[in-house]
């Protein structure tokens, strides 16, 4: 998968979970910039992000994302 | 030395003067700084000042040594000393606070069970500020060991991080990368930082010393002869503790807050209006706020991660967990661990409902007020909260039961009130309680001045707060509510 | 900074109009207060010109009735104790205040332990209730000196009326009876179970002792005749409580009467509101002894 496919899938995943329809991610994009987007709902996205490509993170990866350029970079290694 | 006496305002003034002075030399005006904090803490317990330089360093070496590992690849190696910082960090925690509790506890239950054990118990003094300061040293390893920052070249830096004097005694609890990031520069004078910071001071004073202290005199006197009050007196002072407990602490924040803004610095706020929220996960967002994010970020969310595969279950056992460990962190007894599983039972409802996972926007009327649905719940909440803090305020289960049984025991009895005592707490409640009302419901209009006195709206802000202070503020710890039985 | 520093002199100048302001409006409802104490300390401290005036800390508040006094001497008494533990700190402040007005004819001292020993619960804080007279006089400045708070009296008048904001808003509408000229009768009879002996095993302190001496010497030198007095007790400590008095009043040719064990109160519950203090009959009972023994007394030369 390219990397411009998997943040489209990311965020895919993002508008259903935090229920945004026209969420808009970048690379730059923190929890910060997105209102929904807080310590509860992140785990519910690793969740369905982990159900959507089929993988699996560990704790030390997910806590090491600081943004969402971070995300896509690591499911992007693991595909 | 309390930030609230005469003598610390003038350590404070002497360190601002030299403190600005250096403002050149960023390095002159950081070891200035990290003198007088620990010239601070040594007045205040001179034999534990070692430990807090010790444990300083060691967390310093560590930090260094997680960050090599890390640059070397050396997974294990970084992940074994993090393991050993968090072992460090609570090992302190657990070995002054917690450790005659435990071993008390076991040999109690040993006893029980037919065991013969017996302990002497060890009585330790808990250094001052320990809850605190450890739970900075070891942010700062479990942050370098997740790559939130780098490890802090100038251990100079990280010991200022970690003793930094407006903050060490009771929070708020800072991050390692605002902080160090803030101490990479030198603070240079800036008028408008020390008002404001000078405001929020006085604002803290005027919480802490004519209402929280105030409101003591009187909660005291209930609480501890409660075997001698009726239930409507028991009742009543319980009703006003959570309120009492929030002007003490969130007042003793902002003088932190506005002393920290005074020096230059920006730390962790702690408190945001806690009373104005619906169900229990929203208080804990507004009520001790450096704290509980702490907790989230270094208890809940690992913890999450871990369970999710349990789905709500999962969250449900790691906010358990984790209210456990807020609850224990307050203190070493029972009760602290029984009010941890009391605000953890809340939260199930609000995850089985789905509505911890949304953000509830506040209903208001035509006139910008909260509807009475929303009031009532806010009501409801506070009630929640007030049970909670029975639990919390109770020396011992056994004290809270004898509480408990006496309110249905007295119900007969009449109100003990002391008016003069009530009356300048209510004035000054009043006060506050309309602040807080403007800053979350009308934040967009101010108290009306007329157009000449506009212009001097900050000091005359400051005036009327110094002289409130001085006509309602409790002074001296002789003051206590005489009640004759 | 020269922003700043005007923003500071702007504080600095609102506060001082703002603090005097408030300061005389509250000296102006303290004088009219009859809430709690604030009538007697004002009256005592600004009006009262009686030539019998009565100090003491609550034991003399609740034991000398100034009417049955004045029925039996003739001549206008006033009861200027007041209650909280009050000690010479207080007194002596409170004897300067009255001095510098007018020179009474008889002092009646009802002396309490806390005037002489190193009492933890009662030291030199008990001068603040001087606050709202700071600068009448000065012993009363140097009363509020050594608790602490002369400089910050000077500094704000709105401290010196710190906390009692209610009581001088409820002002007229409070209950104390200046018609009963300082006394405040209490009713109620002593439950017995558990009464004990007070006892006081502290040292003595020098420093104490001495403004209790500087007291005699100021009334003497004005030729105010000075008694020592000491009530009775529901139960009597086996210590010789009354030496320490006894023995300077002998020392100053003060003429010391003691009541202590007086057995016509000690052990009679009856007469008694608590260990320490006679209810409105006691009190009655104990004023109009006291009156004929002080008609005997006053006006005769100090043996």
């Amino acid at each position: 998968m390219e990397r411009n496919e998997v943040m489209a899938r990311v965020q895919e995943v993002f508008r259903d979970e935090l229920e945004l329809d026209d969420l808009v991610l970048t690379d730059e994009t923190t929890a910060d910039d997105v209102e929904e987007w807080d310590s509860l709902s992140h785990v519910q996205l690793v969740v369905a992000l982990e159900k959507a490509f089929g993988i699996k993170f560990t704790s030390r990866e997910i806590l090491s994302w600081d943004n969402v350029g971070d995300l896509v970079d690591c499911i992007s290694k693991k595909l | 030395m309390v930030v609230n006496s005469l003598a610390f305002l003038w350590f404070f003034l002497l360190v601002l003067v030299i403190y600005y002075l250096c403002q050149t030399k960023k390095e002159v005006q950081n070891i200035f700084l990290l003198v007088c904090s620990y010239w601070f803490y040594a007045q205040i317990d001179w034999d534990m000042t070692a430990l807090l330089a010790i444990l300083t360093l060691v967390f310093w070496l560590m930090g260094r040594g997680i960050s090599k590992a890390i640059e070397q690849e050396k997974e294990k190696r970084a992940s074994l000393l993090t393991t050993l910082s968090v072992i460090v960090g609570i090992g302190a925690l657990f070995y002054f606070k917690y450790l005659d509790f435990f071993i008390g506890s076991f040999v109690k239950a040993a006893n029980v069970i037919g065991l013969h054990l017996s302990w002497t118990a060890l009585h330790l003094v808990v250094p001052v500020g320990l809850s605190f300061f450890t739970f900075k040293l070891m942010s700062y390893t479990l942050d370098i060991y997740h790559g939130k920052i780098d490890h802090e070249k100038n251990v100079m830096n990280f010991a200022n991080f970690i003793a930094f004097f407006p903050t060490i005694l009771s929070g708020p609890i800072d991050r390692p990368k605002p902080f160090l990031k803030q101490l990479s520069q030198s603070r240079l004078f800036n008028p408008d930082n020390l008002m404001l910071g000078f405001r929020r001071v006085l604002w803290g004073m005027f919480m802490k010393m004519c209402i929280a202290d105030r409101l003591d005199l009187y909660i005291s006197a209930v609480w501890n002869n409660f075997e001698h009050h009726s239930a409507t007196s028991i009742v009543f002072a319980s009703l006003l503790y959570p309120f009492q407990m929030y002007a003490d602490f969130s007042g003793y924040s902002e003088m932190a807050i506005g002393v920290s803004l005074m020096l230059g610095f920006k730390v962790a706020e702690n408190f945001k209006r806690p009373f104005f929220t619906i169900n229990i996960s929203q208080y804990w967002s507004r009520w001790h706020m450096s704290l509980t994010s702490w907790l989230t970020d270094y208890v809940f969310m690992p913890l999450n991660i871990k369970l999710r595969d349990w789905g709500t279950n999962g969250t449900i056992a790691a906010i358990m967990l984790n209210m456990t460990f807020i609850g224990m962190w307050h203190g070493a007894d029972w009760t602290f661990f029984l009010f941890g599983i009391y605000h953890g039972l809340w939260y199930i409802p609000l995850m089985v409902s789905g509505q911890f996972f949304k953000k509830t926007k506040i209903q208001v009327n035509s006139h910008g007020w909260p509807t009475a649905p929303f009031v009532w719940k806010m009501v409801g909440n506070y009630l929640v909260v007030t049970f909670g803090l029975m639990l919390f305020h109770s020396n011992n289960i056994s004290e809270f039961w004898a509480v408990l049984c006496r309110i249905p025991e007295a119900w007969n009895g009449s109100l003990f009130i002391d008016m003069p005592t009530m009356v300048n707490a209510a004035i000054c409640s009043v006060a506050l309680i309309y602040v807080d009302i403007q800053e979350e419901w009308f934040v967009k209009k101010r108290i009306y001045l007329p157009t000449f006195a506009e212009k001097w709206r900050w000091e005359l802000t400051i005036a009327v707060e110094i002289l409130a202070i001085l006509l309602f503020g409790i002074f001296d710890s002789n003051q206590f509510i005489y009640f004759q039985f | 900074m020269k922003k700043l520093l005007i923003h500071i002199a702007i504080v600095i100048c609102l506060f001082f109009v703002f603090d005097r302001t408030l300061g005389l409006g509250l000296k102006f409802l303290y004088s009219r207060s009859n809430a709690t104490d604030e009538y007697k300390i004002s009256y005592s401290n600004e009006s009262t010109e009686a030539p019998l005036l009565f100090f003491g800390s609550s034991r003399c508040l609740h034991h000398y009735a100034p009417a049955i006094f004045e029925k039996e001497l003739g001549i206008e008494c006033y009861n200027t104790a007041d209650w909280g533990i009050k000690n010479i700190y207080y007194h002596y402040g409170l004897l300067g205040n009255i001095l510098s007005r007018y020179t009474p004819k008889t002092i009646v001292f009802e002396i309490h332990p806390c005037d002489w020993l190193k009492t933890p619960f009662s030291g030199k804080e008990r001068a603040s209730s001087l606050a709202p007279y700071c600068g009448m006089s000065d012993a009363c400045d140097e009363m509020l000196k050594q608790s602490g708070k002369y400089w910050p009296y000077q500094l704000s008048w709105t401290y010196r009326y710190s906390g009692s904001l209610p009581n001088l808003l409820t002002g007229k509408l409070g209950s104390m009876d200046r018609s009963l000229k300082g006394w405040k009768p209490m009713s109620g009879v002593l439950d017995t179970i558990g009464v004990k002996a007070e006892e006081y095993p502290f040292p003595v302190d020098q420093e104490r002792v001495a403004l209790l001496e500087r007291f005699i010497d100021d009334c003497q030198q004005r030729g105010i005749q000075l008694i020592f007095v000491e009530s009775p007790m529901y139960v009597c400590s086996k210590e010789d409580v009354c030496k320490f008095p006894r023995e300077l009043a002998a020392k100053h040719y003060v003429r010391f009467i003691d009541h202590y064990r007086d057995t016509d109160f000690v052990g009679h519950a009856e007469y008694f509101y608590d260990f320490g203090h006679l209810n409105k009959e006691g009190a009655e009972k104990y004023s109009a002894k006291m009156a004929k023994e002080l008609k005997n007394i006053i006006g005769s030369p100090a043996q």
